[in-house]
């Protein structure tokens, strides 16, 4: 500890902090600009001047380290006047006002530089705007030349990507010979971005304090379950798959399910996908359960026995998932499932999608921490369960009633529904479905049944939407696939009658077109007068949505469409009851009710008096390396693609049509990430 | 071999530019041809550092040295047929009393071999008592050495006048594996030519200066950082390393001591502020050259964060005359605090102009009055010298008494720095020589501190506003307060020192500023906005120098009457301002 003397102020500080760290430690602001607390001072801005007794000239307080006896002072007149002038000097070359939430407007503001400077000095830059590369934008004009982006990118980064060329008032940050950013390999981690202090450099998307996280790292904030993304994708490349393995697992207990059939929203909102293309996150994800050798069983950790009783009824991802959870609590878990077998809804999946080998593993996985099952129970009454000595309950059940279109001729037996199609083939009975095929719906159970159905009968397989591709909930590659297979798709058609006839079922449709967005957000299909065609067809399966059974009996609030209400909490009306998956919010998707289960968790823990916090890391926290280094043609490495069985091969049988991601893909398809997670950890200086 | 009689040609950068290498090849080509060569030997010297066109010596037994100037190939032919063969010197030739005059108050230490001996040949350099100091060195405690480099009171020769035993004590202080020895030949400053003289001329006593230091603060390797528009000092540089190698003064196991020592040339690319010793060990390591903050100072923390002694090659040159003579000798030379000589590049309104080698503590009126010959033109007085290049200031002649001595000089506004010395005349305006001072240290800044980029640029345009009429009262505070702010806010010594023109005028020569801005006139004619291009009767001798001078018919003069400037016809070219030697005209 040294002892100094900051403006009359007497102050201990570290040996090593510099006369800048200690003074603003300290409450005393001296203005700053080009000094980073990440990075190496360079003393350049020149605005964090002070005098120290005894030591000739005006030393940047910013590079000079403290030592014991030290008299500094930071607000002489002769600092006050220089600093002026300074700030007056960076202002005589500043085309507009200093942008707001800036460090420079904090500076200006101190320095008490507003007035208007003398017309012989005002001269506007009139620089480059580069508004021609991804995600964020440079303008020259805006920039003061501080070098915080040019350090971040060369000294922590290492990317070398921006530099100042020219010299003198000439100097100008861009890229070599002034190339797209793209061209010159730049990694789009947008450190240069964070350490910017004027706003020259901006994310093109703006957005509020509280959309951050969201924005810049959209990938692990979009994930329903929140699984850390950017970690696993960095493990993945380091090659440590048990590691990465196990940070899937801090958050989901279903990763092999979620590496073949999650929906993988973090897809759609990677931010790879403005510079080439989304990492294919899913695709590493199943490579490295597919790794998995149980490594975390050993480190897993379950509480001591709590005495609280949980009964979860309905074994789905939801179910499932929070059974994990309170297990790992320590209390004590059982499931009702009605069917013989766990797994919900995930069992109608079909298996080239998703082996049923795989939920097992997983399902089995689970219940080896101690879980009570009990199959072939159908619970109507929560008191019953409350009797039974259970604390708490969650209702889990899903949504397992397909939904009618009310119709003429719907109720013949060649009409069927789609969840009846994929439960028998999921269980292996026999379905007497034949010839020509009609599947009416947008949803993935509409795209499973045709899917399915190519593989076990069917001449010929069309599915009809009332809307178009863009608005179907199944999908796309889904859609893909079942296309390749050659299933048709008639988009804006609606069957409006089905008539019986004695070897055929006709089915009467109309044309729709698209209006204004209905409340769902999507446009409303409305027919079209006078376009009424007829299609023939052996069989018809509808598959247009599905609802939840809830007995009476449970004696618990649903709404209008029959899904249970539930506050925030996912408190049912009912006392120590929650609920929570597609028995809620109707049919999603799996990571979805998966997140369902951690929060029903969580609420149940709480409300057995606990503290409601559920999860462990397996491995330990450590600094994400802030290095990138230069690549080749990263900018323009395309997302690499999944290998599939051949098309004809696949269509004869329900084996796992994608192959899934060897070491080598896997690897390199999660270097491209853009490791927006790095830019989170660079500590904030413009607010 | 002793019997041979010699002929010296100054072959430096401004001989070969004057046409000594043709002399040269007529020399051999003529002797040869006259079968003389045994008895006769061409030497390729350096440059002495003073314009004369090609310089010749001509050394026999009976004539002692005879010196020529002013030599053209054609006048080859007449030196061999009356001098070498018949004896008798070419009077028309002969260099003349500024010669003379030029050298006779001269100390030349560092010169002393340039323009003597053949640089690439480093027998001649160990004739002269090269390398002996090496020798003696090696078997010297590195400690002692440094010692003694300290006590002779040598300071840098670069510009900052930092005492060299101090940096080298440092460095030998710094502990690490690896320390690097850097040779600072970026000369910069227009108008300097020491460092390329001294390369030229005598690039052994650079490399000797550079291993003794080597050894010194115990490094093995060392770097030349030359700029890359010294092609002649590269050229003889490479061929002096080479040499040197071979002969073992240089490379592996030096004088058989086991200890080596490598020394590689890296060229500038132009870059004044890599003559910042910072910015110019950035640029060694490939990257952009700019200076740094120090602390941590090169001895601590230097090329590639190791310890680095980096001395200037006028510096290195004047090791090895240390060591040999001892400090003592150096120091009786000087003044209290500045020891030794100093080379400085006289140039300007003076009649002799070149490179003077003076003892500190000579005055800067007799450099300019003893060895410059005084003022270029008779009647035209001498107003200011410039000290210092681009970044020293303006003294007045009312200074001229002032000893050189680096406290002396900065006390007055001005620095030493690395040796420039400009001479103006009445016929110099001060504030056109403040601008173009200044947008030369603006155009070379590097851009990386504040002040210095945006402040010199903004200086630079109310220099312009003054110049071309539009000045106004509060340019000159604008001018005063922008100056002291860069002066003493900037990161480097080119921001620190770059104002000094325009403060070190201000000083002196206000009054010019005020004519400028209040009268909106130029006193010394320069700034063609404010000429009025008339004669003034109470000033002209009505001799008609103007009338001869103006090339457009504009000047009307008639023997015995007052010249007339028409306006109408005059393309304001200012050859009779030039041509004026009572500054008659404004």
């Amino acid at each position: 500890m040294a002892k100094i003397v900051i403006d009359g102020k007497n102050l201990e500080a570290e040996g090593n902090k510099t006369i800048l760290e200690a003074s603003l430690q300290a409450g005393i602001y001296i203005p700053h600009l080009c000094y980073h607390p990440d990075l190496k001072p360079i003393g350049s801005c020149r605005l964090c001047i002070v005098e120290i007794k005894g030591i000739r000239g005006y030393p940047a307080s910013c590079a000079t380290v403290v030592r014991d006896g030290m008299e500094i002072n930071t607000n002489t007149p002769e600092i006050i006047r220089m600093r002026r002038n300074l700030v007056w000097l960076l202002l005589s070359g500043y085309p507009v006002d200093p942008l707001d939430n800036t460090l420079l407007k904090k500076v200006v503001d101190y320095t008490g530089m507003n007035e208007i400077l003398p017309d012989f000095a005002r001269k506007p830059k009139s620089l480059p705007v580069r508004t021609d590369n991804p995600l964020f934008t440079l303008n020259q004009n805006l920039c003061i030349l501080c070098e915080r982006c040019v350090r971040i990118c060369h000294d922590i980064r290492e990317a070398g990507i921006v530099g100042y060329v020219k010299r003198g008032i000439d100097t100008t940050v861009t890229t070599a010979y002034d190339s797209s950013f793209k061209d010159v390999d730049c990694r789009f981690c947008r450190a240069c971005v964070e350490v910017c202090p004027s706003g020259a450099l901006s994310d093109k998307e703006t957005f509020s304090e509280k959309e951050r996280d969201l924005k810049l790292l959209p990938c692990k904030n979009t994930c329903p379950a929140g699984i850390d993304i950017p970690r696993y994708l960095r493990l993945t490349v380091e090659g440590r798959f048990q590691d990465a393995i196990e940070v899937i697992r801090e958050r989901v207990p279903l990763p092999h399910v979620l590496g073949l059939a999650c929906t993988h929203p973090c897809e759609k909102v990677c931010l790879r996908g403005e510079v080439s293309e989304p990492i294919a996150i899913n695709a590493v994800k199943r490579f490295l359960a597919e790794q998995d050798n149980k490594r975390w069983m050993h480190s897993l950790k379950i509480a001591p026995d709590t005495g609280k009783k949980v009964a979860i009824v309905g074994s789905g991802p939801s179910g499932l998932t929070a059974a994990w959870f309170l297990r790992l609590l320590g209390h004590s878990v059982t499931i009702f499932e009605k069917l013989p077998k766990l797994g919900g809804a995930m069992r109608l999946i079909p298996d080239y999608r998703l082996p049923k080998s795989v939920i097992d593993k997983e399902i089995a996985e689970i219940i080896s921490i101690g879980i009570d099952v009990k199959t072939n129970i159908r619970i109507d009454s929560i008191d019953g369960l409350f009797n039974k000595g259970f604390d708490a309950v969650f209702i889990a059940i899903g949504a397992a009633r397909s939904s009618k279109m009310g119709i003429i001729g719907e109720d013949d037996p060649r009409v069927l529904n789609g969840l009846f199609v994929l439960h028998s083939i999921s269980y292996g009975n026999d379905i007497d479905v034949k010839g020509d095929i009609i599947v009416v719906g947008g949803g993935n159970v509409a795209v499973d049944v045709a899917r399915s159905l190519t593989r076990i009968a069917g001449n010929s397989l069309t599915v009809l939407y009332r809307r178009t591709a863009d608005e179907m909930t199944a999908h796309p590659e889904e859609v893909m696939a079942a296309q390749k297979e050659g299933v048709e798709f008639q988009f804006l058609v609606t069957p409006v009658e089905i008539i019986s006839n004695d070897s055929k079922l006709i089915v009467r449709c109309i044309r729709m077109q698209l209006d204004k967005p209905d409340f769902s957000g999507r446009r409303k299909p409305v027919p079209v007068k006078g376009s009424e065609f007829a299609l023939e067809a052996d069989y018809v399966v509808m598959a247009i949505g599905q609802k939840p059974l809830v007995s009476e009996k449970m004696l618990i609030d649903t709404d209008k469409k029959g899904l249970i209400i539930v506050n925030d909490d996912m408190k049912a009306s009912k006392a120590g009851v929650y609920a929570g998956g597609d028995a809620v919010k109707g049919p999603s998707n799996i990571i979805t009710d998966i997140q369902a289960g951690r929060k029903a968790a969580a609420s149940i823990d709480k409300y057995l008096g606990g503290s409601g916090e559920i999860g462990q890391s397996f491995i330990p926290e450590e600094i994400d390396n802030p290095w990138m280094g230069r690549e080749e043609g990263f900018c323009y490495a395309k997302r690499l693609e999944m290998p599939f069985r051949d098309a004809k091969m696949g269509m004869n049988d329900f084996q796992l049509v994608e192959l899934g991601f060897d070491e080598r893909l896997a690897k390199t398809e999660a270097k491209r990430c853009l490791r927006c997670q790095l830019r989170l950890s660079i500590t904030r200086t413009n607010i | 071999m002793k019997n041979i009689s010699k002929i010296i040609v100054c072959t430096g950068t401004s001989g070969i530019s004057a046409g000594a290498e043709e002399v040269v090849r007529i020399f051999e080509d003529e002797l040869r041809r006259r079968n003389l060569l045994d008895k006769w030997q061409v030497i390729k010297a350096g440059d002495r550092g003073l314009f004369k066109d090609v310089l010749i010596d001509i050394i026999t037994p009976e004539n002692g040295r005879v010196i020529y100037e002013y030599v053209k190939p054609s006048d080859v032919i007449k030196i061999i047929e009356e001098h070498i063969v018949n004896g008798i010197p070419v009077k028309k030739l002969l260099a003349g009393k500024n010669y003379k005059q030029f050298f006779k108050g001269q100390s030349r230490i560092v010169l002393s071999n340039c323009g003597e001996i053949p640089p690439e040949n480093i027998d001649e350099y160990t004739s002269r008592g090269g390398y002996a100091s090496l020798e003696k060195a090696l078997k010297t405690d590195p400690l002692q050495i440094i010692d003694e480099v300290e006590k002779s009171g040598l300071r840098g020769r670069g510009g900052a006048g930092f005492l060299a035993g101090l940096k080298w004590k440092f460095c030998r202080e710094a502990r690490s594996d690896v320390k690097y020895v850097i040779c600072n030949a970026d000369e910069g400053d227009p108008g300097a030519f020491m460092d390329r003289s001294i390369l030229e001329g005598d690039p052994h006593s650079v490399l000797e200066g550079m291993v003794i230091a080597g050894h010194a603060i115990g490094s093995q390797e060392g770097f030349i950082y030359c700029r890359a528009e010294y092609p002649q000092a590269i050229k003889r540089l490479a061929a002096a390393i080479s040499i040197a190698i071979e002969r073992g003064f240089l490379g592996d196991n030096i004088l058989n001591t086991g200890w080596s020592f490598e020394v590689s040339i890296v060229k500038g690319a132009g870059a004044f502020v890599c003559g910042e010793e910072t910015a110019l060990m950035s640029s060694i390591e490939g990257r952009r050259g700019m200076p740094k903050i120090r602390p941590p100072y090169p001895a601590q923390k230097g090329l590639w964060e190791k310890p680095t002694l980096i001395n200037n090659v006028e510096t290195f040159a004047n090791i090895r005359h240390i060591i040999q003579k001892g400090s003592d000798w150096f120091a009786s030379i000087g003044t209290e605090k500045s020891k030794g000589t100093k080379v400085f590049a006289l140039a300007g309104k003076v009649k002799n102009t070149g490179l003077v080698e003076i003892p500190m503590g000579t005055t800067i009126h007799d450099i300019i009055y003893n060895l410059g010959g005084g003022p270029a033109k008779r009647k035209v007085p001498l107003k200011a010298v410039q000290m210092g290049g681009p970044s020293g200031g303006c003294l007045p002649s009312s200074l001229f008494d002032i000893p050189v001595d680096y406290e002396a000089i900065s006390q007055k506004g001005a620095i030493i720095g690395s040796g420039g010395m400009i001479v103006m005349d009445a016929k110099t305006c001060m504030v056109d020589i403040a601008k173009f001072f200044l947008e030369f240290t603006a155009s070379e800044s590097c851009g990386k501190c504040l002040p210095c980029r945006v402040g010199l640029k903004r200086m630079t345009e109310v220099l312009h506003e003054i110049t071309e009429g539009r000045g106004k009262d509060e340019h000159i505070d604008f001018l005063q307060e922008m100056g002291s702010t860069i002066k003493n806010a900037s990161l480097c010594g080119l921001g620190n020192t770059a104002p000094n023109p325009v403060l070190s005028t201000l000083k002196y020569f206000l009054d010019e500023y005020h004519a400028h801005i209040r009268e909106r006139r130029c006193p010394a004619g320069v700034c063609t906005n404010l000429i009025n291009f008339e004669i003034r009767p109470d000033k002209c001798t009505k001799c008609g120098k103007c009338y001869k001078a103006c090339l457009s018919g504009a000047v009307e003069w008639k023997k015995g009457a007052h010249a007339m400037i028409n306006k109408d016809k005059c393309i304001k070219c200012k050859a009779c301002l030039e041509a004026c030697d009572y500054m008659a005209i404004g």
